[in-house]
């Protein structure tokens, strides 16, 4: 079986992960751009879908992955 | 308890686990390849402030024992080498970084993203929730990571997504007085990313 924290070690690098937190930057820097303007109740609700498809997709990664024993 | 601070309280609780997490990893050596002495004192200073946050204030749910048990079972999950140790505990800072109270960046500060309409911020906190997930599917897929290790982090992810369905149920209440708790965890939690980002740059 493989060592999942011997693939983190391997191939996710500190770099890797920091290039995440650029997008995540990219994200805060679009809010405030966006500044005091609301934010309408259908957009606030295709967020929350997205993130509901972000989520669904991992699952789906996650079963993939188990059926191909990684 | 007030249903506002109660609700703060739960995304104190889950950061204090985690920075909690990650200053236990560094006491036991686990970060002495990416982190010094110095660091390690920020990074207890941060456990500490965000642990009194949490304290005296009756919190009693179950988001901190979830996540604190989400990241021993991924230390646990073998006897894990040093550096992979210190992987993974950048790993459970990233997944900190998608909670609601984390919506920061080097560009836009802190101050600029507290002044935001609270729909505002929950919506960058949702969209930043997406963003990392996505990632680690992306990651997963391409086989940078383990099933198991994903798998901790969906643990993390799903409690996080709670936090946000209920920030959203919120909406329309005055948030004044939890919003100077979140404004504390912001300063110390930029201090954090300001740290990574320049220890990346070295």
């Amino acid at each position: 079986m493989t060592d999942p924290l011997k693939v983190v070690n391997d191939v996710l690098t500190v770099s890797q992960l920091l290039q995440v937190s650029m997008r995540l930057q990219q994200l805060a820097s679009a809010a405030v751009a966006a500044g005091q303007t609301g934010v309408p109740v259908e957009e606030l609700a295709a967020s929350f879908a997205y993130d509901d498809q972000a989520t669904a997709a991992l699952r789906a990664a996650i079963e993939r992955a188990r059926a191909e024993g990684r | 308890m007030n249903i506002v601070t109660d609700h703060i309280q739960k995304i104190l609780g889950v950061l204090a686990a985690i920075s909690g997490a990650v200053v236990s990893f560094a006491a036991a050596g686990g970060l002495n390849e990416i982190v010094a002495a110095r660091e390690l004192q920020i990074l207890g200073l941060i456990n500490v402030i965000l642990g009194a946050a949490t304290a005296g204030s009756g919190f009693a749910n179950t988001a901190k024992l979830k996540a604190a048990q989400a990241i021993e079972t991924a230390i646990r999950s073998s006897p894990p080498t040093q550096a992979g140790f210190s992987k993974i505990a950048l790993l459970c800072i990233l997944a900190a970084l998608s909670l609601p109270v984390l919506t920061i960046s080097g560009c836009a500060t802190a101050q600029q993203i507290q002044e935001l309409p609270f729909e505002r911020r929950l919506q960058l906190a949702v969209d930043t929730h997406a963003e990392v997930t996505r990632q680690v599917t992306a990651a997963l897929d391409a086989q940078q990571i383990s099933s198991k290790v994903a798998m901790d982090y969906l643990e993390l992810a799903e409690g996080s997504r709670k936090v946000l369905d209920e920030a959203r149920a919120l909406q329309g209440v005055d948030l004044s007085s939890a919003d100077a708790q979140l404004r504390l965890a912001n300063d110390l939690l930029l201090r954090l990313r300001a740290y990574l980002i320049a220890r990346e740059s070295k």
